[in-house]
């Protein structure tokens, strides 16, 4: 049998595997046992990793100012390179503080409820979807489905757990939905997740009811509807009202209040399996 | 004796290909967003698939296309398979074509990332977003689909040299 023959009834018989897995995860709706090895084996070096990337642009910046040192005094040099690193790590500092200030006072607000603090430690490999994998798990009693919020505002809700890690679903994502209330109207409305909006930080809220009176500006927090998300948690604000095609009905964008570009740390709320 | 050296050779190159992978993965779920262009960063799981396939040219080749691609599934916890099976695919389109390929240096390595990204951005667009009604075909394919098949290509210059140390 020839080389090429015999690579094609291999890459069959792999397609014939793949079917299968994809069948059965599609089933179980989860990646289960697989996914969840890969995660525990890649989760420490991904928190490794996690870590210099915070500083890579920082550390690419440090590179590029040194072709401008080299035309100056050695000393002048050093103490620039000294004087510049302290008020980058004291900048860095500050930065971390105001958040860690941010999320306990969010703490304090949320006391009634019961949370956890999470750093991100990975994202979705691909540049289609807005997920992150954060650094507690089932360890830390988190279950799928509890929401996940930040300082600012709704982040998602967690779809996967594993030990020491967990994966959670952004507002901004394609899959995302959730109900929502505008806090001026009191009209409820759903905020889905849209591929061109995504990028944007901005959401779509739809079903808005016909004689609903929305303006640029008006804060959409959670309904509680749906029985996933807690209801009062800010989404972000109706940044445009827009007809759809047809004219018959009314959307708008939300800008969220979350920055999902530079989320870093975030607060799971624990529902201790009551979603699941 | 020139037996048991070329086992343990065979052996080392498995445990260098593991850790590659481990740190390829690794690198692609974090520090790879700090070069994130236009919302878009390099594949650098696909890359790898790609240029190994082209330097390879085994059943080998089709293996590790195999676990790149599910590595790709399991961390972007959708379901399982549509990955593994494109990055399968693109493994054995490069092993199937190594042999015709007159010359295979670095600049037909970025010429098949950059044509094999566009195929797989494009079946991952059909996969999970147009089949369920998403649309933003136009979208999809000016701001995600072009972008990150010329980054991927670009980015290949990057990791051609390690990974032809790796496959050789």
């Amino acid at each position: 049998m020839g080389s090429r023959k015999k690579l094609t009834i291999l890459v069959l018989i792999v397609t014939v595997v793949i079917f299968v897995m994809m069948a059965v995860s599609f089933v179980a709706r989860s990646s289960s046992a697989p996914g969840h090895i890969v995660g525990t084996v890649v989760r420490p070096v991904q928190q490794f990793f996690s870590g210099i990337g915070h500083g890579v642009s920082g550390f690419f910046r440090f590179f590029g100012d040194m072709k401008d040192y080299q035309t100056e005094n050695l000393e002048l040099k050093d103490n620039v390179a000294k004087l510049e690193e302290q008020v980058r790590s004291l900048e860095s500092y500050k930065q971390e503080n105001e958040r860690l200030r941010q999320l306990l006072e969010l703490k304090s607000r949320e006391a009634e409820r019961d949370t956890v603090g999470c750093e991100v430690i990975a994202k979705d490999p691909g540049n289609w979807f807005y997920t992150f994998t954060i650094d507690k798990g089932s360890e830390a009693d988190i279950s799928v489905n509890d929401t996940v919020i930040a300082a600012q505002g709704l982040v998602g809700r967690v779809t996967e757990v594993g030990l020491g890690w967990s994966k959670v679903l952004s507002i901004i994502d394609v899959e995302s939905s959730v109900g929502a209330l505008v806090s001026r109207t009191q009209d409820f409305a759903i905020v889905d997740g849209e591929l061109s909006l995504a990028d944007k930080g901005l959401c779509k809220l739809s079903y808005v009811t016909t004689g609903a009176h929305l303006v640029v500006g008006d804060a959409v927090v959670t309904s509680g509807l749906g029985g996933v998300y807690p209801e009062g948690i800010l989404i972000g604000t109706v940044s445009e009202i827009q007809n759809d095609s047809m004219g018959y009905s009314r959307y708008a964008l939300v800008d969220t209040a979350v920055d999902f570009e530079r989320i870093r740390e975030v607060m799971v709320i624990r529902s201790h399996g009551s979603h699941s | 004796m020139r037996y048991q050296s070329e086992s343990r050779q065979a052996v080392w190159q498995i445990v260098f290909t593991v850790i590659f992978i481990l740190l390829i993965t690794a690198l692609q779920t974090t520090i790879i967003r700090g070069f994130e262009v236009f919302h878009v960063v390099p594949n650098l799981l696909f890359i790898t698939v790609v240029c190994y396939s082209l330097q390879r040219g085994n059943y080998g080749a089709l293996f590790f296309g195999f676990i790149c691609g599910l590595i790709l599934d399991l961390l972007g916890g959708r379901a399982i398979g549509i990955n593994g099976l494109l990055c399968t695919f693109a493994a054995y389109f490069c092993v199937y074509i190594s042999d015709s390929l007159f010359n295979n240096n670095m600049f037909v390595s970025m010429f098949f990332v950059g044509l094999l990204t566009l195929v797989y951005e494009l079946l991952t667009y059909i996969f999970y977003f147009a089949i369920w009604g998403h649309g933003a075909f136009g979208y999809a394919l000016l701001c995600k689909v072009l972008p990150a098949a010329i980054y991927n290509f670009v980015f290949t210059m990057v990791l051609y040299p390690v990974i032809r140390r790796l496959a050789s």
